[in-house]
């Protein structure tokens, strides 16, 4: 009997997805061109203080190409961001500050500052292109840590190659049927757990699009719930709409 | 019912010595054993009361943006420039190693600072470590020293004025570790003894101050030095004792109760802490002052039993009929002096000085161990010993004796004489106590040479000095504090205090602003200014928040309506800081009349301010409470008032002389000083009831020329008291001022108590007799 399990487990090994393959199996899942929506953002500080904005995202190509528009908290009403990712890694950053009638770009050298205060940083917001990390799938079944579900997940270890990287590696946890992450820790480059972040979806025309993102840094005991809602897909955004001109004014609709 | 009570104690120690021992003993082990509940803190924010403004602010302040109080270290070589990679290197290690301590919240050194500035390159704003990493090139070192030649602000925090010291600002997590983070700080220096610079080790240099680390180092300072100059009077104390007495088993007497009762006292302490958790319990600074108080108080009473006993023993010759006889006469006067002391003691649960409560709570229990102890077991213990009826101790009178006899003679002689001279001293003392200043700064209560007070001159001459004065700014709206009209204010208000001779810096939110304000305007020195809009403001805020190493959160609040402005200062003298302090109030009544912002000081500087205040209030309310309790339980128990109202006289007039002479001769009263107060009423008190107590005797029994027999008997105990208590003298020899101002003053007092009993008291007696 031994020798039977002993078998199917070696020909369970020889035949398993690796790493980049689950990697590139979650980044050729069916995805919209370009989404529109709206969302709001509620951040929570170590005393329990809380911040909430409100904003509008328009984004392409897996939002490679994205722009924001922040319509709360008053104070920060009008101020938008452009973020256009190069394939050789060098992103233009750009955010109109309407106060100062100027644009100022963001270094795209400073990956760990955070997305307007928030637990997210600009190397969260980017994608992950495959050849900038190493993949190792440290578990092929392993419960997806929810209560509500009892759906089993991969447990992928992605340790990028960049060492000006805030991090020093990601253990996500990948759903088996559609290749959704539903959560993921994230270590400082001391191998400390930096974040830990939640991710919900919805399912939109056959596209599983998120919708709720919860991320918690645990060293500075802050949160960020990011909510999405009033998603439109596929409107034929023109590549061309993403340009500092467009952003200095908030979108009609 | 008193008359049983005494004869059934006395009756009870004298004929069941060994068993009284026993139990006096066993009790007094299961309270010593309270020791271990001790807890040592010594923030001097502690002792003031919860409702005084700088308090309430203060509470307010750490509430909202943490810890206020910081540690600082001064590193480097004298006249070596500091800024280079090899001591940079080493800066950053012991940054890096207190920061990961627990006690540490934040650490701001050069190897902790952020720089901004505008980047041509891509036009960004970049918000970036100053120093990028330990080891740094020649090219990192210049960017840095063109970086903090642009920022004086900034370079004028973190490294000294002649560029050969660093400063490592701490702020500790809360104000209740103050003592074990400078235990490990030491620990961490000490491992950085030197450094390697281009292949010459170069030995470094530290200097620690401000108020978290005083407050850190000073109890442990403080108590080693006081349990040696103690240990020393008390031997200097025993040592007059035999000289006078002429009888080492009878000093040996005195000393174990005043030893047993001084640790029954901190056992006592112990327990009650243990079972209340109350901050009133605390050991603090003050509370070193308390086994010399006690000790003082203590020997009155076992003289009092042993210079009667002798003299009892002289006539009677047989030791138990002469300890009866001897505790038959004392056993009144020594119960009322220690109810009326510990009850005096007991009113300083009415002091505004929060911790003074649980001080006079503890000495008053310990002066009621001091009252059970020589009542009970030293009879007990007197008559268990075998004394020589024809030793010299016994049948001589010593020089005091003889003294007292001549002196006897003279007051009953000349009593107007001598009430006069005392008058006259006591009017002079009256001008004196106009003089009196108020000093209660830690650093001036250092000697030169001293390591607290040493560092701190360091860092006032070299750094931002060792005293800070915090500003609330707050507002009732919201985001308030993104006003430019505001910002404006606390732009001028900072601009203020800047010109101020004392201050050496200032540090606020207008700070960050103007920097992002220049940088976003390409870095336009023109722009280091406060925004004229709200929109940029808001943009400004939102800029900062972006970047990974910005908080605010200690400088302005989550709803953006308070903030802090953080004044540096140099050391300077309290009695200055209530004329800086009334300066700062006015110009903001003057400047700010129609302002929406509300503004409060807190601060060291501020707390000093209200903390002498608080001293001279604390020390009048317990002189006032504790004359008048005395004044009363005298005449209850004398049933007259007139001998009550005599009973205070010695006391007032030795609390006048004391204060006054202060005055006179330019000593500072300050919170340790101030128990002076206490002890002249402790012993003073019992000197005159000692005394009136005799004389009511004396009275009863019709005795002629009873004002010479009173000195006769009662002279004797009480200059032989107040010599030994001047073995307390040894204090003069600490380094710490007021307690060496405490030794001296200590003789003085004793001097005071006894002449204005055998004088003040014994000639007015003598004047006003046929109205008695």
């Amino acid at each position: 009997m031994s020798k039977y399990i002993h078998i199917v487990l070696y020909i369970n090994f020889i035949f398993a997805m690796t790493g980049l393959e689950l990697a590139n199996a979650m980044k050729d899942r069916p995805k919209p061109i370009d989404t529109q929506s709206e969302s709001s953002m509620i951040l929570t500080n170590k005393k329990g203080k809380k911040k909430s904005l409100k904003l509008i995202n328009k984004s392409k190509d897996d939002s490679k190409k994205q722009m924001i528009w922040f319509l709360e908290p008053k104070d920060d009403y009008g101020i938008s961001f452009l973020k256009i990712e190069e394939e050789n890694g060098d992103d233009y950053m750009n955010m109109w500050l309407p106060g100062f009638n100027k644009f100022r770009r963001i270094s795209s050298q400073k990956k760990s500052d955070s997305f307007m205060g928030s637990d997210l940083s600009f190397e969260d917001m980017t994608n992950r292109e495959l050849d900038e990390y190493f993949y190792k799938i440290l578990e092929l079944d392993t419960p997806c840590n929810f209560k509500e579900t009892k759906i089993s997940c991969y447990l992928l270890e992605s340790i990028p190659k960049d060492k000006n990287s805030e991090y020093s590696k990601h253990i996500t946890w990948v759903e088996k049927e559609n290749y959704l992450s539903l959560k993921e820790e994230s270590y400082d480059t001391d191998d400390l757990l930096l974040k830990t972040k939640e991710i919900k979806y919805s399912l939109i025309n056959d596209f599983y699009i998120m919708d709720k993102l919860y991320v918690e840094n645990t060293q500075k005991n802050h949160s960020t719930l990011l909510s999405i809602n009033n998603i439109k897909i596929n409107l034929g955004f023109h590549d061309d709409i993403f340009h500092t001109k467009t952003i200095k004014r908030l979108p009609r609709n | 019912m008193f008359l049983k009570i005494k004869q059934n104690i006395l009756s009870t120690s004298i004929n069941f010595p060994k068993t009284v021992i026993i139990i006096c003993l066993l009790l007094s082990s299961l309270i010593i054993s309270g020791v271990k509940y001790i807890v040592q803190d010594d923030d001097m924010v502690r002792l003031m009361p919860d409702d005084i403004p700088s308090i309430i602010a203060f509470n307010d302040i750490t509430e909202e943006f943490g810890n206020y109080e910081f540690m600082y270290i001064g590193i480097g070589h004298k006249d070596v420039n500091a800024l280079n990679p090899d001591l940079m290197k080493t800066i950053w290690e012991i940054s890096e190693t207190i920061e990961l301590l627990a006690e540490s919240d934040e650490v701001i050194s050069i190897s902790t600072t952020s720089k901004m500035y505008f980047d041509p390159f891509d036009s960004s704003i970049v918000v970036d470590d100053l120093m990028p990493q330990k080891n740094i090139n020649h090219n990192e070192l210049n960017s840095i020293i063109n970086y903090l030649s642009d920022n004086p602000s900034l370079k004028e925090k973190i490294i000294s004025k002649n560029e050969d010291y660093f400063n490592i600002v701490i702020r500790p997590t809360d104000n209740s570790i103050y003592a074990p983070l400078t235990k490990h700080i030491h620990k961490i220096t000490e491992n950085h003894k030197t450094y390697n610079s281009d292949g010459e080790i170069r030995t470094l240099e530290y200097h620690y101050g401000g108020q978290a680390y005083v407050t850190g180092a000073v109890p442990g300072l403080v108590a080693d030095e006081v349990k040696i100059l103690v240990l020393y009077g008390m031997l200097l104390m025993t040592l007059i004792l035999i000289i006078n007495l002429k009888n080492i088993p009878s000093v040996l007497l005195i000393i174990s109760i005043i030893t047993l009762s001084l640790l029954n006292m901190m056992g006592f302490m112990g327990w009650i802490y243990h079972f209340t958790l109350s901050e009133a319990f605390y050991f603090t600074l003050n509370h070193t002052s308390m086994p010399i108080v006690l000790l003082t108080i203590a020997n009155s009473d076992g003289v009092h039993v042993i210079s009667r006993f002798f003299k009892e023993f002289r006539k009677l010759k047989e030791t138990k009929s002469s300890i009866k006889a001897a505790m038959e006469h004392l056993i009144l006067p020594i119960s009322l002096t220690s109810i009326t002391t510990a009850l005096a003691f007991l009113s300083l649960i009415f002091s505004p000085l929060k911790g003074m409560g649980g001080y006079g709570i503890v000495l008053a229990f310990g002066i009621f161990c001091a009252w059970m102890l020589s009542i009970t077991m030293l009879p007990a213990l007197i008559s268990i010993i075998k004394w020589d009826p024809n030793s010299k101790a016994i049948q001589n009178p010593s020089l005091i004796e003889k003294l007292m006899i001549k002196f006897g003679n003279i007051v009953t002689i000349n009593p107007k004489k001598i009430l006069l001279s005392g008058l006259t001293l006591i009017f002079i003392s009256i001008i004196g106590l106009t003089l009196i200043k108020v000093e209660v700064n830690y650093i001036k209560m250092f000697r030169k040479g001293n390591i607290i007070r040493d560092s701190a001159i360091f860092l006032d001459e070299n750094m931002t000095g060792n005293l800070n004065l915090l500003i609330n700014v707050t507002s009732e709206e919201e985001g308030d504090l993104k006003n430019p009209e505001n910002l404006k204010d606390i732009d001028k208000l900072q601009n203020y205090l800047d010109n101020m001779d004392v201050v050496t810096s200032t540090i606020s939110i207008n700070d960050i602003i103007k920097q992002l304000h220049k940088t976003i305007m390409d870095g336009d020195q023109n722009y280091n200014t406060i925004p004229n809009t709200r929109a940029e403001i808001n943009n400004l805020f939102f800029l900062y928040q972006m970047n990974d190493d910005s908080d605010l959160s200690k400088i302005i609040n989550h709803e953006n309506n308070s903030t802090l402005i953080t004044s540096l200062m140099k050391t300077f003298s309290t009695t200055q800081m209530d004329k800086y302090r009334n300066d700062i109030d006015d110009f903001i009544k003057s400047e700010f009349k129609n302002s929406s912002l509300d503004f409060r000081l807190s601060g060291i500087m501020a707390f000093f301010s209200d903390f002498i205040w608080l001293v001279i209030k604390s020390s009048a309310i317990s002189i006032g409470i504790s004359i008048t309790i005395i004044c009363l339980v005298s005449s209850l128990f004398f049933k007259s008032w007139k001998f009550g109202v005599l009973s205070v006289v010695p006391l007032i007039s030795a609390i006048t002389v004391n204060f006054g002479l202060m005055g006179l001769f330019g000593i500072d009263l300050t919170h340790m000083t101030a128990i002076l107060s206490s002890i002249i009423i402790g012993v003073g008190v019992d000197f005159s009831i000692h005394y009136t107590s005799e004389y009511k005797q004396l009275l009863k029994n019709n005795s002629s020329n009873k004002t010479k027999t009173c000195i006769d008997n009662v002279g004797h105990p009480i200059l032989l008291d107040a010599f030994s208590n001047m073995g307390f003298a040894s204090l003069l020899f600490s380094t710490i001022i007021p307690m060496a101002q405490i030794g001296g003053l200590m003789v003085f007092a004793m001097f005071a108590c006894s002449f204005g009993t055998l004088t003040l008291l014994a000639s007015s007696i003598e004047i006003f007799k046929h109205k008695l």
